[in-house]
Formats: C-alpha cells, structure tokens, sequence
C-alpha cells in the first residue's frame, strides 16, 4: 500500500492533461486512494510514510523543501468520500478557505459563496438558508456543498476519492452531472470503485492492482481493448 | 450453579443500592438539619444579608461572603486552569508525536494523584511567597494563590476532558481543513476546538464543581474570612472552609451554630447539583450530535 515506485509516479503525472477527468479505478486496497493523496501530500501525516520518486504540478516538485504545504492544497483542492461539512453554517462552509487566508471583506465573501454554491449546482436549493447548519443538509447536497467548499479557493486541480461512493443514485448522477460541468475549468482526478461511472465521466483511466499502477490510456481504450491482461480481466468483471 | 448465580447477582445489586442509599442519606441530612437552621434563621436573611459571622456575638447569616470566597477562588482556578489544560489537550491531540504524548498523559495522572493537602502547602510555601515578591501588599492568605493553585489541581480534568472530545472529533473534519490549506494551528482552532466545544464547556463546568467542592487547599492558603469582595490579594472564606472550621472546632452539637453548616452545605450542594446536571445535559446533546 504505502509503496510507491518511483517510476510509475513520475511517468504518471507527466500524462495528466489540463481540463480532463482521470479515473482511477481498481480493488479495494490497491493504493488507488493512497497515490491521489499524494497529490496534495495528505499522506505527511502518517508517521512512516515516505516517497520516493517527484510528482510535479506545473512542473514544480511538489514535496520539494521550499513548497508550502499550505499553498500547494489551496491550488489542488480534494472532497473526500465521506460528505464532511464542518459543523457550521453552509455560509461558513463556503468561506472557511477564505477565511483562512485573512480575507475579511463582506462582498468577496458573499460573491464567493454565490459562485462557488452555483458552481456546485446547489446554490437554487440552500440560498435561502444560507445560516443554517451544514449538518441539516442530505449527504448528496453535503457532499456537493463540500464541492462548493473546495471551489471557494479557486484550485485549478480537484481531487474526489470516491466523492460519489456514499450517496444515493439520484444524488451520485448529480456528483456526476457536475464532475462533467467542471472539466471545462478544472483538471479532475477522481478514485472509483464504480467501474461504470469511470466509463461515464472520465477521459482518461488507469487501472491500480496491488500496489501498482498497471495500465493507463483513455477510458475508451481501458475499457474496450485494453493492453495488459490483468486490466482485460477486471474490467471485464472477472475478478475484483 | 443457579444459586451461585443468585448470590452473586444479589450483591452486584446491594453494591448498587449502597451507593443510592448514601445519596439519599446525605441529602436526608442536609436537609433535616437545613430545614432545623432555616426554622431559626430567615432564609431572606440567609440570602441577601452580606454578613457571615454566627460565631461571633453580633450573628449574621448571610452566605453571600462565603459564596463570593468561594466564587472568587472558583473564578482564578478556571482562568489557569482553562487556557492551559486547553493548550495541552490541543497539543496532544494535534501535534504531539505518539511517544510524548505516551510520557505527557502519565504525568497529567500524576499531578491529578497528588493529595491537596500537599496542594495546599505547596501554595502557601511557594506560591504565596513568590505572589508577595511580586505584588507588594499581599497578604499571607490570600485568594489568588489559593486559587492558582487550585487551577494546577484542575489542569487534568480540563486536559483529559477536552482530550477526549477533540478525539471524538471525526478525523474527517481535520482531513477537510488540511485539504482547504489549513495550518495545523487553524485546523486546531478554527475546526477542532469549535466542533468539540460542548465537550470542552462540559470539562469546564465539571471543573468549576471540583473547585466549588475544593476544600484543603483553601483552607489552608484562602483565610479564615468571610468577606463580600472581589479582591484577591486579601484573605476570605470559601464555603468549604467554614465547614471545616466549624466541625473541627469546639462549636457544641446541636446548637445553632453548629447547624450552619448543614445550611452551608446545602448551598454547597445545590450548587454542584446544578453544575453537574448541566454538564449532563450537554453531554447528552454533544452525543446526539455525531451519532
């Protein structure tokens, strides 16, 4: 789980195109959730982890010693699989990015939260109720108000693990409906377990078996005529 | 076997019926003698008349000076006790490397396990002296020191508390603020510290009921005074103390004077009745929360 060669994070990265969707998809425990952390270095945390090899944003090291840490997350923002609101207003939720950074003008704040809510595609549903709790949303409108949260900052990347994972259907073809609205200004990675919805939404796949990453080309390619017979027999549902 | 059962379920049960039966007794007793004293003394009087001296010849009874002391030494202790034992709780739970906080969490324990009669010299020797050099006009008993002291004795319980409520904060909401570019010092305060907070007003209020019911280390740095003021370089009497100093001194049983401090102790009860329920009642709200 925790390693990670070198090579494959480096030949990796350098395929990720602006404004695209990549999936990531494979079983339970391949270390599909484990490498997106890497992008925003969620994984310092853990006390024995280590990396080698270099991811690069923008053709910056982003584990480089002058990176801060802070900064790069503000650029590469991440919803989790779990709706994780804070136990704050909506409003709240929308602005604690801003927050964060000392921004204390009003009408930044509450042009920010109309943007980032109508972006999430919930703004028609929480404008009246913009002071209460997150927590009183359903989880589709918690997870798309995490959304809206991640948008405030203005990342250019976004990285969902299983964003969808914990919802309803009618909720996830939302997430989706949105994942797919978002392409034209974001560049989208998104973990999956749901093979269908990989094929549904993302332009690129790579296909994640024990630890390593063994195949990555267009979803269509992925899922019709793959090259390694591992990713043929997953794909294909016959183990996993 | 079935018998074996029996015998041991019924002392489970004795074991518990003991415990009710002592609250009951104890609340009997308060209120028997309570009720004896209040049959003497106006209970109008026992509440607004800013005097306590019913061992001396002109009798007063009013509590307030004994519940300002006590107030007042209540007030100190949370106000050291407080911003540090929070500091720590925040430090174990968000920044601390598993091996100090394996050495931090034992000593907390030792410091809870001191006795407070050693809380109470060590604020009379050291403390008081050292507050003399630094404020000149201090008297030897005094509340401040007492009441420093007291907040040490509390930095535990207030640690422990919020330890375990910022614990039971779901690390979900950590990963969100981290996500968003979030300091560790943000994350903290901004997330942690706000989405814990019932927990935190609990382990506060818990310890303002430990330092309402603290008695050694008052008695012995506060004074024997019981005095309506806010000032703490002056001594005072705490409710707890008045207690001590009746039923320790040659006060004749059964006199009027002696039955002050079943009406003290009433006081005394209520007031830890109340802060306990409360702190009850925001237990069970901060449970539904996350449940």
């Amino acid at each position: 789980m925790n390693k990670l060669e070198a090579k494959n994070v480096n030949v990796f990265y350098g395929a990720i195109k602006p404004n695209t969707v990549t999936a990531f998809i494979g079983p339970s425990g391949c270390g599909k959730s484990t490498f997106l952390r890497l992008f925003n270095r969620m994984n310092d945390y853990i006390d024995v982890f280590r990396m080698n090899g270099i991811i690069s944003i923008d053709g910056k090291d982003i584990y480089d010693k002058n990176i801060r840490v802070e900064e790069l997350r503000k650029q590469i923002g991440m919803v989790f699989q779990k709706p994780n609101p804070f136990p704050k207003s909506i409003y709240e939720n929308v602005v604690y990015g801003l927050r964060i950074q000392g921004i204390k003008d009003k009408k930044i704040l509450d042009e920010t939260v109309e943007t980032a809510l109508q972006q999430a595609a919930l703004w028609e549903e929480v404008k009246d109720k913009l002071k209460d709790s997150a927590l009183a949303l359903s989880g589709g409108q918690q997870q798309r108000l995490c959304i809206a949260r991640t948008l405030a900052v203005q990342p250019t990347v976004i990285l969902m693990d299983e964003p969808a994972s914990a919802l309803d259907p009618i909720s996830t073809a939302k997430i989706e409906d949105l994942i797919y609205k978002l392409k034209s200004k974001y560049t989208i990675v998104i973990v999956t377990h749901n093979m269908q919805q990989a094929g549904r939404i993302s332009d690129k796949t790579a296909f994640f078996y024990m630890g390593e990453m063994v195949e990555f080309d267009d979803t269509k390619i992925i899922f019709t005529n793959p090259k390694q017979e591992r990713t043929l027999n997953y794909v294909t549902g016959r183990f996993g | 076997m079935r018998t074996k059962e029996k015998i041991i379920e019924a002392g489970l049960a004795l074991a518990a019926i003991i415990t009710v039966f002592t609250t009951i007794g104890i609340i009997w007793v308060l209120l028997s003698q309570g009720i004896d004293f209040f049959s003497e003394v106006s209970i109008i009087d026992f509440l607004t008349d800013t005097q306590w001296t019913p061992l001396f010849a002109d009798k007063h009874f009013g509590i307030l000076p004994l519940v300002a002391g006590t107030f007042l030494t209540t007030f100190i202790a949370i106000a050291v006790a407080l911003p540090v034992g929070l500091t720590i709780a925040v430090y174990l739970n968000e920044y601390a490397p598993r091996n100090i906080r394996s050495l931090v969490k034992p000593l907390l324990e030792i410091l809870a396990a001191v006795p407070t009669v050693v809380y109470g010299f060590f604020a009379l020797s050291v403390i008081t002296p050292f507050l003399q050099s630094l404020l000149p006009g201090m008297a030897g008993f005094n509340a401040l020191s007492a009441g420093i002291v007291m907040g040490i004795m509390i930095i535990p319980l207030i640690t422990s508390l919020s330890e375990d409520a910022l614990y039971a904060v779901p690390k979900s909401l950590r990963e969100a603020s981290y996500g968003m570019g979030s300091t560790r010092l943000q994350t903290a305060f901004k997330v942690m510290v706000p989405a814990a907070s019932s927990g935190i007003i609990v382990s506060v209020i818990l310890g303002i009921s430990r330092a309402v019911g603290e008695t050694m280390i008052v008695a012995i740095a506060a004074g024997q005074q019981p005095r309506l003021t806010i000032n703490p370089m002056v001594p005072i009497e705490t409710i707890t103390t008045y207690i001590v100093q009746v039923s320790t001194g040659d006060v004749a049983h059964g006199s009027l004077e002696y039955k002050t401090i079943f009406a003290a102790g009433l006081a005394l009860f209520v007031f830890t009745f109340i802060l306990n329920n409360i702190s009850y009642w925001i237990k069970k709200k901060f449970q539904e929360k996350y449940e």
